[in-house]
């Protein structure tokens, strides 16, 4: 079905590295305290790892909710094409007689 | 000034109620909120993960919020590259793509910010 889809995984694989980079800088601080220096700026492997999973992870935020949908009611994809079998319940006698019709129209 | 003959009814254009229906376009009401939870859904991933690197960096104070301002300008870009810059054909003003959700991501920003920097320059 592909419901756990590349995009996901590829968000999965963001979040990892990052979480990487966290643990590589844990052990860079630890290595600090051991020489007494001061923390400054992680070292330039953990920028690099952090750099690359946000850019995963905006890849995968922006994949995986969905695509958008038109709001537009006379766009392609919100064409009526089909009706149900049962029409007693659909009213066309409504106030859409009063929208100035469409000059191109499709059909 | 002597009155001017007064058109016949047929080419006088008079307001009709139903001239303002031109100005409030009918939006498709399920893909507006459609459209909007996937913004939301967004924007709170890339909080959380933006907090996450807020802390790993070791920000504090002010850069740490710069940081999160950067991630949303940066969200916001990615949402109009995703629309392929047709803003209105799936939203109904600028505001849902630039401001909303910003306040709501703050929250979760500051958390995993906190959340992070402790895990990894405190503990």
């Amino acid at each position: 079905m592909g419901k756990i889809g590349a995009d996901f995984l590829i968000g999965v694989v963001g979040a990892i590295v990052l979480a990487h980079a966290a643990y590589a800088t844990i052990i860079y601080r630890s290595e600090l305290k051991i020489k007494e220096e001061e923390f400054v700026r992680p070292p330039l492997q953990v920028l690099v790892e952090v750099a690359v999973s946000l850019g995963l992870c905006f890849w995968a935020a922006l994949r995986v909710p969905g695509t958008f949908l038109p709001i537009l009611p006379d766009s392609k994809e919100n064409r009526v094409v089909m009706l149900h079998s049962n029409l007693d319940f659909m009213v066309f006698n409504h106030r859409g007689k009063l929208f100035p019709p469409a000059l191109e129209v499709k059909f | 000034m002597a009155p001017s003959a007064r058109p016949s009814k047929a080419f006088v254009k008079e307001e009709k109620k139903s001239d303002d229906i031109m100005e409030t376009p009918a939006y498709s009401a399920e893909n507006v909120q459609h459209n909007m939870r996937i913004i939301y859904y967004s924007r709170t991933f890339l909080s959380i993960v933006g907090g996450v690197v807020a802390g790993v960096l070791g920000l504090s104070a002010i850069s740490g919020f710069l940081c999160y301002f950067i991630i949303m300008l940066l969200v916001s870009g990615g949402i109009a590259a995703k629309t392929k810059f047709d803003i209105f054909s799936y939203f109904d003003s600028w505001q849902r793509i630039t401001v909303d959700g910003i306040t709501a991501g703050f929250m979760s920003f500051v958390l995993f910010w906190t959340f992070a920097y402790d895990i990894v320059h405190i503990f």
